[in-house]
């Protein structure tokens, strides 16, 4: 069997029905082996970065892997950012590169790049792939690599000659993943330490997503008693309606997640890596406290701070092995000081059920304070990398992964890097609803500049476009602008449409 | 407190493999003071001895590090006993005038001589450290004109 098709093959063993692919000349013999498969479709983004996003948004969405196609040097170079996020946010994908024939391997042949080498810092693990004899195994592997532990993406470079040449095929099962269960030791020490606490406080980061812990942490804070924070990543890792929810430990924390910072004993992270940037907030509130860590890496404990005590695992396994030990606390409730600005409310408010992704900058952090989320993968951002033109390839990825509508929030500054991902949302019909927030200036940018650089602007003002006409130009068959106070008016009409809805809210900040 | 620890790293002998762990030890700004791979007794596996620097959480996050990259099978920290070796050769200055004389130092540290000429001496010195750092501090009074380091080669007693 071909090699191609021996790809084929090992995705339906996988039990991918999705492919991210954009057209080159090292993968056409792919392409041509993956068109009309039954259970397998096909789709195609703008460039390269991204069908990449449209895969996370994908893995993000469903949990599954995430698998995007691309062709030798450009095609490859494409993928970086796209990987680079993923790598940064733990998203499973596995990224399947065309190179130029084995033979021209290292000659600087047209259109070769070593992005073997290129993303080996980007990547949980890569391959190159030099004899179809080992084409499918090594594709398992990088299947089984990106969905074990802690979850990311893998990139596997074929050599032109390596998807004609023949091999024999066996078919496989796909290896199941062990679960990385905690040590009973730390357990114990953990639930010890737990239960000798007086005012315990919880965050729960992606790792809470990524696990499927959310129902394990909802019993877990019910125990407790105490109050839940999440990272940016961790956003419906807990439904922000309960009592308990406190807000976002990060960026600009709010009164009550100061307060509690600074009250609490012991801190419990679970699942997440403790950035610098919810690091200063908690050596800033509370620097006494005693951390526990939970987390599936073990190079994550000790890291940025050094932990009292912690637990290593799988973040389900880990808080369902500790809830039996642990005594049922009293309940603390701090005043709700959620900082949601009444936009971002109303937007949740016409599309309750949807699926929200952003894009980079002060909507983002708007929308993570604001938006009232309620479950696991339903609020996806690019956590770690920060990369403005995320949202509406993510957001493609999230709606043909779910057939959910979806919600992409957007500065004009991430619109102008990824546009024309609107006629992808058109092409595939996609209930995508796109709201761009119009300052015409990269305000997060811009709101530095006053603040460290004394009010110099330098490039934060945006180029003059017509917003509407460029969605009209792309398809896009809902096309409304206006000002905050028409955005009821606005959501109200979009939320009955079927597919693509863009809306451009002109504000001034 | 930073100090010098030798960590044993067993590896798949494959394509790239001394590239992921040299990028981790440069991408995290993880102090290296030599690095030597050499395949083991089954071929499928190399071993890499790492000197590195650094305090024990360091130490600590190193390991957790290299135990995450998927071709490191396993990874060990050599205990303060161990047995430890490097090999030096070192091309000294030495001419008719003082060539015995640099001989008979040499001899003391049971160094060979590979190559005489007559303006130079290359010798071959294997051995712990701190003979090695010995020998060359001894030398370069004579004037070396160059030397060449295998790096730390180790394993655990017993």
């Amino acid at each position: 069997m071909k090699g191609a098709e021996i790809i084929a093959k090992v995705l339906k063993e996988q039990h991918i029905d999705t492919v991210f692919a954009y057209p080159g000349g090292t993968i056409l013999s792919l392409l041509d082996a993956l068109q009309g498969k039954r259970n397998l479709k096909l789709y195609t983004n703008c460039h390269e970065q991204f069908c990449a996003h449209a895969a996370e948004g994908y893995a993000r969405a469903t949990g599954k892997a995430g698998v995007v196609i691309a062709t030798s040097g450009p095609g490859a170079t494409n993928l970086v950012t796209g990987l680079a996020n993923a790598y940064m946010d733990s998203t499973p994908l596995v990224a399947i590169t065309g190179n130029v024939p084995l033979e021209l391997l290292g000659r600087d042949a047209f259109q070769e790049i070593d992005i073997y080498g290129v993303t080996m810092p980007i990547t949980k693990h890569n391959f190159i792939v030099r004899s179809v004899d080992r084409l499918a195994e090594t594709l398992r592997f990088a299947f089984q690599t990106a969905m074990s532990g802690r979850r990311g993406p893998v990139l596997v470079d074929i050599p032109k000659n390596v998807f004609e040449e023949c091999a024999k095929y066996t078919p496989a099962k796909p290896a199941a993943s062990p679960i990385p269960l905690p040590a009973e030791e730390s357990l114990s020490e953990a639930a010890e330490l737990i239960n000798a606490s007086s005012k315990p406080l919880l965050c729960l980061g992606g790792g809470v997503i990524a696990s499927n812990a959310a129902e394990g942490a909802y019993a877990f804070a019910k125990r407790l008693g105490a109050p839940v924070m999440t990272t940016a990543m961790g956003i419906g890792g807990f439904p922000q309606d309960d009592d308990q929810y406190l807000g976002l430990a990060g960026l600009q924390p709010n009164p009550s997640v100061t307060a509690a910072l600074s009250d609490c004993d012991l801190f419990i992270g679970a699942g997440l890596r403790f950035s610098e940037r919810m690091l200063q907030n908690i050596r800033g509130s509370s620097p006494d406290c005693k951390i526990l860590h939970l987390d599936i890496d073990e190079a994550e404990i000790g890291k940025n701070l050094p932990a009292y005590s912690a637990v290593v695992g799988d973040l389900s396994a880990v808080l369902t092995s500790l809830l039996p030990r642990l005594n049922q606390k009293t309940l603390r409730i701090y005043p709700d000081n959620v900082p949601r600005d009444p936009l971002y409310t109303q937007i949740f408010g016409a599309f309750p059920n949807a699926i929200f992704t952003t894009e980079v900058g002060v909507h983002q952090v708007k929308a993570c304070h604001s938006l009232p989320i309620l479950h696991p993968r339903r609020f996806i951002t690019s956590g770690g990398l920060g990369t403005m033109g995320f949202g509406l390839p993510a957001a493609i990825g999230a709606a043909i992964a779910t057939d959910n509508c979806v919600v992409n929030l957007a500065g004009d500054g991430s619109f102008a890097m990824n546009m024309q991902e609107l006629s992808t949302a058109v092409r595939y019909k996609l209930p995508i609803t796109q709201i761009v927030f119009n300052n015409r200036r990269l305000g997060m940018i811009r709101d530095l500049q006053d603040r460290d650089y004394g009010g110099k602007h330098v490039l934060v003002e945006t180029a003059p476009m017509d917003l509407p006409a460029v969605a009209t130009a792309m398809g896009v068959p809902f096309v409304r602008s206006g000002d905050a106070e028409s955005l009821p008016a606005m959501l109200e009409e979009a939320r009955t449409q079927k597919g693509v809805c863009f809306i451009e809210v002109q504000t001034e900040s | 407190m930073e100090q010098s620890h030798v960590l044993s790293v067993f590896v798949n002998n494959c394509v790239g493999v001394l590239t992921r762990i040299s990028g981790l030890f440069a991408r995290r700004g993880y102090n290296i003071k030599s690095l030597t791979v050499g395949e083991t007794e089954n071929p499928a596996v190399s071993r890499m001895t790492i000197e590195c620097i650094g305090d024990a959480q360091i130490i600590t996050q190193i390991k957790s590090q290299l135990r995450k990259v998927v071709d490191v099978i396993s990874v060990e920290e050599l205990k303060e006993d161990a047995v430890c070796r490097e090999l030096f050769l070192v091309k000294v200055r030495a001419n008719d005038t003082n060539r015995t004389a640099v001989m008979g130092v040499a001899e003391i540290y049971r160094a060979r001589t590979l190559d005489v000429t007559p303006e130079t001496l290359v010798f071959e010195i294997c051995g712990d450290r701190s003979k090695l750092e010995s020998f060359f501090d001894m030398m370069k009074t004579y004037g070396i004109v160059e030397i060449a380091r295998t790096g730390v080669t180790a394993m655990d007693r017993g």
